[in-house]
């Protein structure tokens, strides 16, 4: 672990960027699945009385939204040559972190559908902006044999803060939760954007290292800006993982026996071990991800995923009474951590300081948000048609299903093996 | 095999699934839906009951096992087998006649006075009498045992270690130099798996793999365990000051390994955490490596280990 290694030669700048990319990225994260994707619904169905459908087709809106800028400024980032610069990417941040601030705060006073909607385009705008410029900090901060480790810790804090703390689902506890965080964040970002220091000098330089230049699954001589086929087969999958998550899991927090296996369980104890689970399985997939083949990674996270939607489907018909057990979560946890830190760390792999804009937009806004928004948009309609539960989890089985094993056939076709280039070697020396 | 062969055979078995012959024996699985057996229908085979509704009419035979897990089964003709039911509801009409027992560990039993039971009817609950319940083991017997698993995984490894020690050499290579990711595959699988077991053993048709995969589990578990005494007999071998490290040494290793699990895993909560630990290395060292046979490197480490590095069998006078 290169993390050792600079705290061995006591290289605080360095070690510092570690702890401003995972405290940016955590927060972030824990922002995005708690005050985004449950606060807006609490916001829109128990606070505005909008129908069910209408918020579930706002927050396709939202996806639909975050993905066309990410999109957008990935490609513009790219263009000016923003991937290589780490004051205007943190200035970017900023922006997005003082956006957010001023949306939390505006929460109360959101009392129509017309301030809703506005309210959710320019949260889609602050998240859009958000992912390339964020995401692409990680070739400034993160050494590339690091990444597995990092994305698991972000993985790991997000979750478990999201389970321990979360125990009233509302919007205002929400609020009051990220008032405490982001205005200090705000103020710290902004300093770092707008003021000289001597270590954010060095931060800002060392993506011309090789150990942070080029992403593990990139070639060292490769200079191409055109998205790879690489990159394109990982946003396949990782969009097939996203989307059998998303079009199951939307369904299953409006099913009472499931809820007491999620984070909307009542129960400290059930919110705790999902934490704890969430945490043991980011640090076996940070460990994994550094040494597995991306073959076997997206395998794993496939086949896990499958089994849990299998396993979930068997409770639905087999003990449709019957409260799920811990053992159901604890696997769906895994599956959640394993692809999270996976999509954490990927992205920046499959790019250099040149492409990382792009092709983290590109990553995030085609498999996560891309899928959020059609399996949204799915389950919208099969419940408006009055598809009964059983039917609906068949169909999210048969996704996986034919998504892992399309993948399974695959990985047993002879396809010529990628070996990392001489930079990775340069760095194992 | 190769992988074209492997892809080849992935899509031929789904084929396989349709040549089925017309035999006298079937097996019935009832997953949802209305299903009814009307007067004169006679089935041969076991039934088993997942989920829906199943009307067994008068006058209709069912010959073969009921097994129950949920769903409803009404039962109003002839069951010639025994009746299990681990949950859901078993109707038993004035008409019927079940010649076998009827075990019910859950689920509901709605029996009419007129209906008839042939065999002996267990209806659960029954509680297992305190002194029934095995008692702690005394320190005798826990050294009796510990000592004879030790000798015979140590036997076991001293074979092994004859007959392929490369393979085991890069068990027990993975489970040195990369002990974090090995620990951490298998604690993966160790996660995915039971679910996967349970799963299949709840389609009941699957039972037999889950055996055999438990089987294999065991076996795996313990060729890991193996390459760990490998590691062991390696220090063993600089410690006696010997230059080559016969396969007897690795079998004393191997002991040794399997003893102080056995030990350790009688303390509490430290027990279970460090057999969870020894089971997690060595599942995850034998996956890594495919059983042996392929070296693991990390996927982000250019060059392979030199394996001469670390190649106790090369000068072994003991095979």
């Amino acid at each position: 672990m290169d993390f050792l290694h600079y705290l061995r030669a006591r290289n605080w700048p360095t070690l510092l960027g570690y702890v401003l990319f995972i405290g940016m990225m955590s927060v972030g994260y824990y922002y995005n699945v708690t005050f985004v994707q449950l606060g807006l619904k609490d916001l829109g169905e128990r606070i505005l009385g909008l129908e069910r459908t209408t918020v579930a087709a706002q927050m396709a809106l939202l996806a639909l939204i975050t993905c066309v800028v990410a999109l957008m400024t990935g490609w513009w980032m790219q263009r000016r040559g923003w991937g290589r610069s780490l004051p205007v990417k943190l200035r970017l941040a900023f922006g997005v972190v003082v956006l957010q601030t001023l949306l939390t705060v505006a929460t109360p006073w959101i009392l129509n559908s017309t301030l809703f909607l506005l309210w959710i385009v320019l949260t889609s705008v602050s998240l859009g902006v958000g992912v390339p410029a964020m995401f692409s900090m990680t070739v400034d901060l993160i050494p590339v044999r690091d990444r597995g480790y990092v994305a698991a810790v972000i993985t790991a804090l997000s979750y478990l803060a999201a389970a321990a703390l979360a125990n009233d689902w509302t919007v205002g506890t929400f609020t009051r939760q990220m008032l405490l965080i982001m205005p200090p964040g705000a103020l710290l970002v902004g300093l770092l954007a707008f003021k000289r220091f001597d270590f954010m000098d060095q931060l800002a330089q060392q993506h011309r290292q090789p150990r942070f230049a080029h992403g593990r699954f990139v070639r060292a001589t490769d200079e191409a800006t055109r998205p790879s086929r690489r990159l394109m087969a990982f946003i396949l999958f990782m969009f097939a993982v996203y989307f059998v998550d998303s079009l199951g899991f939307l369904r299953l927090v409006d099913t009472p026996i499931f809820m007491s296996g999620t984070w909307q369980s009542q129960a400290l104890g059930a919110r705790m071990f999902i934490g704890l689970a969430h945490v043991v399985a980011a640090a076996i997939a940070g460990i994994l991800y550094a040494a597995l083949s991306e073959r076997s990674l997206l395998m794993w996270s496939l086949g896990i995923f499958a089994l849990t939607h299998f396993m979930t489907m068997f409770q639905a018909r087999l003990l449709p009474d019957n409260d799920a057990t811990l053992g159901m979560p604890l696997l769906y946890a895994t599956a959640v951590s394993l692809y999270t830190v996976l999509n954490f760390a990927v992205w920046a792999d499959l790019s250099t300081p040149r492409t990382i804009s792009l092709n983290s937009a590109l990553g995030v806004a085609l498999s996560g948000w891309t899928a959020t928004f059609i399996s949204t948009a799915l389950a919208i309609q099969w419940q408006a048609g009055g598809m009964p539960l059983e039917r609906h989890l068949a169909l999210v089985d048969a996704a996986a299903m034919i998504f892992f094993v399309f993948m399974l056939v695959l990985s047993l076709c002879p396809v010529g093996g990628f070996r990392p280039g001489p930079l990775l070697r340069e760095v194992e020396t | 095999m190769s992988r074209l062969s492997l892809l080849f055979l992935m899509l031929a078995l789904p084929l396989l699934a349709g040549c089925q012959g017309q035999d006298a024996y079937t097996v019935s699985v009832i997953l949802s839906g209305q299903h009814r057996y009307d007067q004169g229908q006679h089935l041969v085979g076991d039934m088993y009951v997942l989920g829906g509704r199943v009307e067994v009419s008068d006058g209709a035979t069912l010959e073969g096992a009921l097994n129950m897990l949920a769903g409803d089964v009404v039962v109003a003709g002839t069951v010639k087998g025994e009746v299990t039911a681990l949950g859901g509801r078993l109707t038993l009409e004035p008409e019927a006649l079940v010649q076998g027992p009827i075990n019910l560990a859950g689920g509901d039993l709605d029996r009419s006075p007129g209906a008839t039971i042939m065999g002996s009817v267990d209806l659960g609950g029954e509680e297992v009498p305190w002194d029934d319940l095995p008692t702690r083991r005394s320190w005798s017997t826990v050294i009796l045992q510990t000592l004879l698993s030790g000798l015979a995984v140590g036997g076991l490894a001293h074979v092994m270690a004859s007959l392929a020690p490369r393979p085991l050499g890069r068990v027990a290579q993975a489970e040195r130099r990369y002990a974090q990711v090995a620990t951490a595959m298998g604690m993966l699988v160790l996660i995915v798996l039971p679910a996967l077991l349970v799963m299949m053993a709840f389609t009941m048709v699957l039972i037999p793999f889950v055996l055999v995969l438990g089987l294999a589990l065991l076996l795996v578990i313990l060729y890991g365990w193996m390459g760990l005494g490998l590691v062991v007999g390696g220090w063993l071998r600089r410690w006696m000051g010997r230059s080559d490290q016969p396969a007897w040494v690795t079998g004393l290793g191997t002991a040794g390994v399997v003893m102080v699990i056995n030990l350790l895993s009688l303390i509490p909560v430290l027990g279970l955490i460090s057999l969870l630990a020894a089971v997690a290395l060595a599942l995850g060292a034998v996956l890594l490596t495919r059983l042996g046979l392929h070296t693991f490197v990390p996927a982000t480490t250019e060059s392979p280990v030199d394996l001469d590095s670390y190649r106790p069998w090369s000068t072994s006078p003991g095979r």
